[in-house]
């Protein structure tokens, strides 16, 4: 039958005619079922396709998405540390930053508080357990005293058997200084934001927050090893000359790397008390300090770069004291009567020295100066900088700038200006930042090369020839030259005693500047004089009265050129084998 | 010129052909011309898709749950590499606080029983020193003698001239003096005329000699003619 309608119809059938009989023929007969099946399927069919597309997009994201960031809060990352790692020129750690807990108490939900206290006495004894039971017994909630726990004495916490209600450990991250008090002044502080309020901490305070370079550690020039032997040297000091503070200074005089800085007093960073105590400021960036007798060394360099004078000019007839308007200038010991250039260095004439500077002329003398930055604001690395103390340039203040008096400016800057004029005349930019790792660039050339060696050779007789002033510096193979300085600080009979030396002075390369704030005569230091002439083997001294600066500041700088120069020597070494 | 008669004929035949075929229709054309209308296909068709997706599903599901397991070993893995980081973060802090040289210093004073002593440039360059020290010993030593050879002959040369001087300062006595002279001379070789003739061996071991046969040998090397005698 089926097959015969089915004939019937294909040969009914024609192009142009539609279907709709055809639907009609099978609704009306036996295929009924199939067209409800034909809908559930459809159904099903849309329905899983729907949940593919559904699963399909999900997987999309996900794939979108990086995997941390999605699975961040299953990961929940122990450590992402806030601030950068300060490194010291070996790569040592001076500064990073660690996880730290401030345990709070619930009182309410401790079950036997005397067996806490008495868990607690054994695990901390350090801790007071009066203030802890009074606290306890008010039961409000409480911080466990101000200190800030570790990760072991957070588990030490743990094993009192506190309920997670009881206990309540808050996450902070603090910053550590493993050398504790050794880099004091030179990084600064942080607050409890981890934003830096001094020091590197402050000035690089956005570098040092990069999240970008998080994992690069922050290099300075310093060398913990020399900052230390030399901060042990002063603090020797101190005992010795009963100084008030101290300061010191060493620099590469080639490209402006400090390798160490020193201020003393110093504190311990770890224990972050706000300081605000003048004898703490930074004596080398911050001190304004007039220097005295190191200047000298600046007016002869002017006059000789104006070939007003050679080493040799001689001055005959030097006055043992003069007077300028209120002022008296008179030396310091008993000088002879002639005295050439060079010998009016290593001497240290007053009145050479004026005669001199009145020659140069108070333009010249004032171009040279400001050549050599000494009386505008250093640009240095940190946010502790001082600002010399303006003043009216006359007849009388170019006789006493000419010897270090009524001129005031940092010690960093001397130590700039006498690199300067050691290094061949080149400028410098004192920094503390490793850069250019053993590249040195020139700078501009501010005194020519002839008049630098001339210097160097003087300032190296100040220390060998016994007439010098500093022989205690002579120190065996170092070929040490330098000049002291002794000031009298404003409106008072203190002393400020500097002494600022060049090694090897035949080539110079490092500068040491030491200085002594208020330091006292030592009658019962044993002073070790050097082999000379006289004394093949030197000769020891006891009962000195004096208080200039060659027989405290020199004795220390030796002390330390001593410990510090084999380091350095090898350092050397080590630099000339890598090039 | 258009032959229209024949045209016409052809279009005729034409007309006629056509007409032929739309008066008798062949009904056999159309059979079997209609698509068949197969009873499972629809069956098969949305059976298969169902397969498939159950299927992607199933498959979906099992890769997913999969990579959950997955993902958490990692995340496990991952906070034990990061507390181990952490540990390890914060053991270097502690080597530094450690081996700081302060710290370093307090044990030496504490534990060694020795006094450092400072090392010196001298000590530090003492194979150079040591050596360069011998040189210059050499060198003096070797100053002195030629210095003590020079002012010996220098005192001889003085004493001669003192003889001279003594002698020129007489001047009845310098004929006998060089008489002297002469006479000692002459005697002087006589005697060794004498010695050469009593032991003839021995001029061959005297120095002149040796020195002209050496000059002769290399001469011979060097191809230049010997001269016998001479």
């Amino acid at each position: 039958m089926v097959n015969k309608k089915k004939s019937n119809f294909k040969q009914k059938s024609f192009i142009f005619e539609d279907y709709s009989n055809a639907e009609y023929y099978f609704t009306k007969n036996e295929n009924k079922i199939i067209k409800v099946s034909l809908s559930r399927t459809t159904f099903l069919f849309f329905f899983y396709l729907i949940l593919l597309f559904i699963f399909a997009i999900k997987i999309f994201y996900l794939s979108l998405f990086p995997e941390q960031k999605y699975y961040s809060h299953i990961i929940n990352k122990n450590f992402d540390k806030q601030r950068r790692d300060i490194v010291d020129t070996h790569g040592r750690i001076i500064a990073r930053n660690i996880n730290v807990y401030k345990a709070g108490i619930r009182p309410k939900f401790i079950k036997n508080k005397d067996k806490f206290l008495i868990n607690l006495r054994l695990q901390f004894p350090e801790i007071n357990e009066n203030i802890v039971k009074e606290k306890l017994n008010k039961d409000k909630f409480f911080y466990l005293e101000d200190r800030r726990l570790t990760e072991g004495e957070k588990d030490k916490l743990w094993s009192l058997g506190l309920s997670h209600k009881a206990l309540e450990l808050k996450k902070i991250q603090t910053r550590i200084y493993p050398q504790k008090n050794l880099f004091s002044h030179v990084l600064g502080q942080i607050d409890d934001n981890n934003s830096g309020i001094s020091g590197i901490e402050q000035y690089f305070d956005k570098d040092l927050r990069s999240v970008k370079i998080n994992s690069t550690p922050f290099e300075l020039t310093l060398d913990s090893n020399l900052q230390y032997l030399i901060r042990e040297e002063l603090n020797k000091a101190q005992i010795i000359f009963k100084t008030k503070g101290s300061a010191a200074l060493l620099m590469n005089i080639n490209n402006g790397e400090i390798l160490s800085l020193i201020s003393l007093p110093d504190y311990n960073l770890n224990e972050r008390v706000s300081i605000h105590d003048k004898k703490f400021t930074n004596k080398i960036t911050k001190g304004v300090y007039e220097l005295g007798s190191v200047f000298k060394t600046f007016t002869i360099a002017a006059a000789l770069e104006n070939k007003i004078v050679t080493p040799t000019t001689i001055f005959k007839n030097l006055e043992h004291s003069l007077t300028c308007g209120k002022y008296t200038i008179s030396e310091h010991d008993k000088l002879p009567k002639n005295l050439n250039t060079e010998q009016i260095l290593i001497r240290s004439s007053n009145i050479g020295v004026v005669r001199i500077a009145q020659k140069i002329g108070v333009k010249k003398y004032k171009d040279f100066l400001n050549s050599l930055e000494l009386l505008d604001t250093i640009n240095f690395d940190l946010a502790e900088i001082g600002r010399p103390l303006p003043f009216n340039w006359g007849k009388c203040k170019l006789a006493t700038t000419s010897y270090g008096h009524g001129i005031t400016t940092t010690p960093l800057q001397l130590a700039k200006a006498y690199s300067i004029i050691s290094n061949g005349g080149y400028k410098i930019r004192p920094t503390i930042l490793k850069k250019n790792k053993g590249i040195v660039k020139k700078g501009k050339k501010i005194i020519s090369s002839k008049t630098s060696n001339q210097i160097n050779s003087m300032l190296r007789k100040v220390v060998n020839l016994s007439e010098g002033t500093a022989n205690f510096a002579d120190v065996e193979g170092y070929d040490v030259g330098g000049k002291t300085g002794t000031a009298l600080k404003y409106n008072s009979k203190a002393k400020l005693n500097t002494f600022v030396s060049l090694f090897p002075s035949s080539m110079p390369k490092y500068i040491l500047l030491v200085m002594l704030d208020e330091p006292k005569a030592a009658p019962d230091f044993i002073y070790n004089f050097p082999p000379s002439e006289k004394f093949p083997n030197g000769y020891k001294y006891k009962g000195e009265t004096r208080n200039t600066s060659g027989w405290n500041t020199v004795v220390v700088a030796g002390k330390i050129i001593e410990k510090i120069g084999p380091i350095l020597a090898i350092n050397s070494l080590q630099a000339s084998k890598n090039f | 010129m258009i032959n229209l008669e024949t045209k016409s004929s052809i279009l005729l035949k034409k007309n006629l052909s056509l007409e032929e075929s739309s008066d008798n229709p062949d009904p056999k054309i159309w059979v079997n011309t209609a698509p068949k209308l197969k009873e499972n296909s629809l069956f098969i068709k949305y059976g298969l898709v169902t397969i498939l997706v159950i299927f992607s599903l199933i498959s979906i599901t099992v890769t997913k749950n999969e990579t959950r397991g997955l993902q958490k070993k990692i995340n496990i893995l991952e906070k034990s590499i990061d507390s181990i980081s952490y540990d390890l973060y914060r053991a270097k802090l502690e080597h530094e606080v450690l081996t700081s040289p302060e710290n370093i210093s307090k044990l030496a004073k504490e534990n060694l029983e020795l006094e450092l002593d400072v090392y010196k440039k001298s000590q530090i360059n003492n194979l150079n020193a040591n050596k360069e020290k011998t040189a210059l010993k050499i060198k003096n030593k070797l100053f002195k003698e030629k210095k003590l050879q020079i002012s010996k002959k220098i005192k001889e040369k003085k004493i001669e001239l003192k003889k001279i001087q003594t002698a020129y300062s007489d001047p009845k006595k310098i004929p006998t003096l060089i008489n002297k002279r002469i006479a000692k001379n002459i005697s002087d070789i006589k005697n060794e005329l004498r010695y050469m003739y009593k032991n003839p061996r021995d001029p061959a071991n005297s120095k002149k000699i040796r020195n002209w046969a050496s000059f002769q040998i290399v001469k011979v090397f060097l191809g230049i003619p010997v001269v016998p005698g001479k």
